[in-house]
């Protein structure tokens, strides 16, 4: 029935995710039309969520022929997005939104950061040097989303770019107290012979999470000091999401799992 | 009956039926309808206790939605006079369609089509936000700006049951997003994160146009923001 809806009620918040971009965006010099920094990243984002179906924009239509949007989005409800304010970070943009009821972070992470990059991308040229997501708010962990995760590996097999290094970088709480060699080779059970999980590595300044001030947590967060280092099979948008699920994966699948943490997924040379 | 008989009944009736009432159904707003749906409203049936217990106790007041939200817009407004506090959306399964098709009909301003949108309440920062537009694609039919205006509503709850009260407010003129980016926002401080439940309402005004009510009531959303004082400015 056009503009009707059901809901079956908030039900608390479910988590918040807020992803940053690092790297450089340069426009194409033949793209016409829209200019990055002008432009409407939210809009974009929220088309190409909605197109692959992931996720539901909130409005209602003065033709009849329109009807409202879905009741529920499937994995994720929209909260904001904005280009960087140019502080001299690299970082190029960044993007909120709320887990619909029973979606883990691991679950979300890899169509939520394609979702980004596939929106970035219709911008201009884009360098992707790393990627942080902060997680606010999140309710006890669910279901782990391992058995996909190493489903999904198959996208990798037929890889042909080269391999790339890249550093893991975490807040100290994201461990709940388990040792960091007992996380690292949690991580390391999920390696095969496309991603390799390593040690544990100290992490340089540049390289630690850093709280946006944007991002809507009432706990601080520090940085640990040590992170992992892993090699993936590609330097795209899907292996660095990959990645960073299976890294979330781990630490909320044992126990009840962090409810705020941050991690970031840097290229090293 | 005996004014003693009637008495009795009165206090019987507070004590049995508004216990009964669920909690879900326990949202109501200013008219003492509730807002999800049900037709059961604990503030009615408490209403009729009092008026038959009338000479037992004195029934306090029931603030307006008015007197509630200019005691929160104030800057060191509290809730002394109008007991109650901003609560988690109750939560039980609701059909709101009666709100969005009969209240609001189908917006349609000649042949220029639009979209009125919102997006959902949600914590920026230290604040609890929310943003309110319009999109066309059929811009070279429509005015070039329409006044917006976007509205945060959070839930109420007192000893009466729940009420969407306004907690954030924005107005301004602008021009389609889609094409030119542009946007109202109403934005609240938060004082803790505590969970309440909240909701965008949006109006879009085309400018010069006579377009029919199209007030866009979003989904209720729990936020971790208990609202603070109003922002300055």
């Amino acid at each position: 029935m056009p503009g009707s809806w059901v809901t079956s009620g908030a039900g608390g918040p479910h988590g918040t995710l807020f992803l940053e971009a690092f790297g450089q965006l340069s426009r194409e010099a033949d793209q016409q039309g829209i200019v990055a920094g002008t432009a409407d990243l939210y809009l974009v984002f929220s088309a190409r969520a909605a197109l692959m179906g992931w996720s539901t924009t909130p409005g209602r239509s003065s033709a009849a022929h329109i009807a409202g949007p879905r009741a529920r989005p499937v994995l994720w409800w929209m909260s904001d997005a904005e280009w960087d304010a140019g502080n001299g970070t690299a970082r190029i943009g960044w993007v909120q939104v709320e887990l619909e009821a029973g979606v883990e972070p691991a679950q979300a992470l890899p169509p939520l950061i394609q979702c980004f990059y596939d929106t970035l991308r219709r911008f201009g040229v884009v360098e992707i040097s790393g990627l942080q997501m902060t997680a606010s708010y999140l309710p006890a962990a669910g279901e782990s989303s391992a058995w996909d995760l190493r489903t999904g590996l198959n996208w990798f097999t037929p890889a042909l770019g080269p391999r790339a290094e890249a550093l893991v970088a975490f807040d100290s709480g994201l461990l709940q107290g388990r040792s960091g060699a007992e996380f690292a080779a949690r991580l390391q059970r999920m390696s095969g012979s496309l991603f390799e999980f390593g040690p544990l590595v100290p992490v340089p300044a540049q390289h630690s999470i850093q709280i946006p001030v944007e991002a809507p947590i009432d706990v601080v967060l520090s940085p640990a000091q040590w992170g992992v280092s892993v090699r993936l099979p590609e330097w795209s948008a899907s292996a660095v999401a990959w990645a960073l699920a299976v890294v979330v994966d781990a630490a909320r699948a044992s126990g009840p799992g962090p409810r705020n943490f941050s991690v970031r997924l840097t290229r090293v040379p | 009956m005996r004014d003693s008989s009637i008495r009795c009944l009165g206090m019987v009736l507070m004590l049995v039926a508004v216990p009964l009432v669920p909690a879900s159904a326990a949202t109501t707003d200013e008219d003492g309808r509730s807002v999800d749906g049900r037709r059961l409203s604990p503030f009615l049936v408490q209403r009729f206790a009092y008026a038959v217990a009338d000479g037992v106790m004195a029934p306090p007041e029931r603030c307006t939605i008015a007197e509630l939200e200019q005691m929160l817009n104030q800057p060191n407004g509290t809730s002394e006079n109008c007991p109650g506090s901003f609560a988690p959306y109750p939560g039980a399964e609701a059909d709101t369609s009666e709100e969005q098709t009969s209240v609001e009909p189908q917006a349609r301003a000649g042949s220029c089509e639009y979209e009125t949108r919102g997006d959902y309440p949600h914590r920026s920062g230290g604040d609890v936000s929310a943003h309110g537009w319009w999109e066309t694609t059929t811009y070279s039919s429509c005015p070039t700006h329409a006044d917006v205006e976007v509205w945060i509503q959070g839930v109420w709850c007192d000893r009466w049951g729940c009420r969407w009260l306004t907690a954030a407010h924005g107005e301004k003129r602008i021009r389609p997003r889609n094409i030119y980016n542009e946007r109202t926002t109403a934005r609240r401080a938060c004082v803790s994160h505590d969970v309440v439940g909240f909701r965008t309402v949006v109006d879009v005004d085309l400018v010069g146009v006579i377009d029919p009510p199209d007030r866009y009531v979003g989904p209720p959303r729990d936020v971790p923001c208990r609202p603070g004082p109003p922002l300055s400015g």
